[in-house]
């Protein structure tokens, strides 16, 4: 604590910039409440209604995925990785040009008319699957948003400069409360409403960021430091001793695809368009920030890594010093970064553009989880006994007990990742079954019920790459610290993600060839 | 390495560019957008009643 007080102490931020945050954090609670007026039914709250058109496609879209999580996750890896990093970014972006181009899932379920992705499941599959699906899509998504108050509330902490002990406890709280109060008020129509706004002030404040860092640090001294201190594995992603390697570029390139076609809160992007080809040109045009959203934060990383080693003690803290004393966590370096080279007023700017980046993903998040199990667990279980208004209410006591647990996460999980690979692995307990049920489903008629439930266990197994489950599970059977290390470097994250993929696909095709449905669903006018 | 520093140098230079037509595209379209999306909410709350 000592450490990062002493770290964060020399930041620009002022009472100026506080004003700048303050008026920006009314600002959004406003529009909850306006929207609030707007919401009718269970499809106004969820979807708004289908009537969202493209350039407001492309800006909900951004501000969903350009998440303060998402900055902070990928300034780390650019602080660690240096500019090999942007092979994710670059991968992403051309992913989502060709979901956008194609059509790949998202077009089939638009048509579909459904609200969420486990209601195509249900359609498809059956209500059991339905059912089943809801549950470990809502699980895998709170689990992996478990970090995002943590990290997003470590920026605040780290750009304002806040000496008070419990000061990342109460931003996580006030946070969180400001959150959930405009979400449960104004559903998506208010998630829309704030994400426009907020990619306002995020896309501005993204561009003076950057240029201030490249004006305060010079383009050319980036490089030159960058080549000194790291050489060649800083900008290939695959020479040989890179942190990250064939297997993980190939897993990245998974990611990518799902990060786009499969992922809840983009998916409801496009069920919530007005028309097949909006969902396509959002997509084509979302795929420029689906690089920029990594790409950018990477960059920030590396000149944070920059200006961390011209400042002997930065340097210390961040990279270690001699004595092998204990370093501050890496997610602190680029708002430490921030808070120094940014004057008075533009970094006020920056937060409240970030906290706008912070507050989009939340919202759009914890409406998801909560439609999903609103929508997909207990409609399927109650039936008719759910009325629209039931519903609605149903769907807003969950944003509100979802927003608790991540707090609870927040609390008592130890991250021992990179905070991003932490997201993969999570992330993967849903979208690697979910993959398997949709694309099989969508462009496979064997497709069956069984199949979908054996792919979807095995999609769960991807919970088995993060190193404190690995760490929790071989240390009940005996394992020191060190042969957990050894196993984990063998059985990487990455490793254990790939080989779920292919297992739950394996899974799939022989489930579905081995038990086939007696009445195959054939689409939408079918049902 | 020259190869890589050029590409990372490129995508970034083209990224920012694109994205920065981007958001000034979607900054005027997108305030049009919201108009017609609370239209339609409106409309679609009068004919329920």
């Amino acid at each position: 604590m000592e450490l990062l007080t002493s770290v964060i102490a020399d930041t620009n931020f002022s009472a100026v910039d506080w004003g700048i945050v303050t008026i920006y954090l009314v600002l959004s609670v406003g529009i909850g409440v306006f929207a609030n007026r707007y919401v009718g039914n269970l499809s106004d709250y969820i979807v708004a209604g289908r009537g969202m058109r493209t350039a407001l496609g492309v800006a909900t879209l951004t501000g969903t995925e350009m998440g303060l999580v998402t900055v902070m996750y990928s300034a780390q890896k650019g602080f660690t990785g240096g500019f090999a990093a942007f092979h994710i970014g670059l991968i992403s972006g051309l992913l989502a040009l060709f979901i956008g181009v194609t059509g790949f899932i998202v077009t089939r379920l638009r048509r579909e008319e459904v609200l969420t992705i486990p209601e195509y499941y249900g359609r498809r599959y059956g209500k059991g699957v339905q059912i089943f699906g809801g549950i470990m899509l809502a699980f895998g998504g709170i689990f992996n948003m478990g970090m995002f108050l943590k990290a997003g509330s470590m920026f605040i902490v780290g750009i304002t400069g806040m000496q008070n002990e419990s000061a990342l406890t109460v931003v996580m709280v006030v946070l969180l409360g400001l959150v959930l109060f405009y979400t449960v008020m104004g559903g998506m129509i208010s998630v829309i409403l704030t994400d426009y706004v907020q990619f306002v002030v995020l896309s501005f404040g993204l561009f003076l960021a950057t240029g201030l860092a490249i004006y305060q640090l010079g383009w050319g001294h980036i490089f030159d430091v960058v080549i000194a201190e790291k050489g060649e594995v800083a900008f290939n992603p695959v020479a040989e001793g890179s942190s990250f390697g064939f297997d993980y570029v190939l897993w990245m390139a998974f990611l990518g695809l799902v990060n786009c076609a499969l992922w809840p809160t983009a998916v409801a992007r496009a069920l919530a368009a007005d028309s097949e080809a909006t969902v396509k040109k959002q997509f084509m045009f979302s795929s420029i920030t689906f690089a920029i959203r990594n790409i950018v934060p990477y960059f920030w990383g590396i000149c944070a890594f920059v200006f961390v080693m011209g400042i002997p003690a930065l340097k210390t803290a961040f990279i270690g010093g001699e004595d092998g004393a204990t370093t501050l966590d890496s997610l602190y370096a680029m708002p430490v970064f921030l808070g120094q080279i940014l004057p008075v007023g533009i970094i006020g700017l920056l937060t409240a553009a970030m906290i706008a980046a912070f507050m989009s993903t939340h919202d759009s998040y914890l409406l998801c989880w909560s439609s999903v199990l609103t929508n997909d667990v207990a409609k399927p279980l109650m039936g008719e006994k759910l009325t629209d208004k039931g519903a609605v209410l149903l769907t807003r006591i969950f944003v509100i007990a979802i927003g608790l647990l991540i707090l609870f996460i927040s609390f008592v999980y130890p991250l021992k990742a990179d905070l991003w690979d932490f997201m993969a692995v999570t992330g993967g307990i849903y979208f690697i079954g979910a993959f398997a049920l949709l694309a099989a489903g969508l462009y496979w008629k064997p497709a069956s019920r069984f199949g979908a439930i054996c792919a979807l266990c095995a999609g769960s197994l991807n919970v088995l790459g993060l190193p404190a489950v690995q760490g929790m599970l071989l240390g009940v059977i005996g394992f020191d610290e060190a042969r957990i290390e050894a196993f984990h470097s063998t059985f990487s994250s990455e490793r254990v993600g790939l080989a779920t993929v292919a297992l739950a696909v394996m899974c799939m095709v022989i489930g579905s060839l081995l038990v086939p449905d007696k009445h195959p669903y054939h689409g939408k006018e079918d049902s | 390495m020259d190869f890589w520093i050029l590409l990372w140098k490129l995508v970034f230079i083209v990224g920012m560019i694109a994205f920065g037509v981007l958001a000034v595209w979607v900054t005027i379209f997108g305030a049009r957008d919201i108009v017609h999306l609370l239209a339609t909410l409106k409309g679609t709350e009068d004919n329920q009643r």
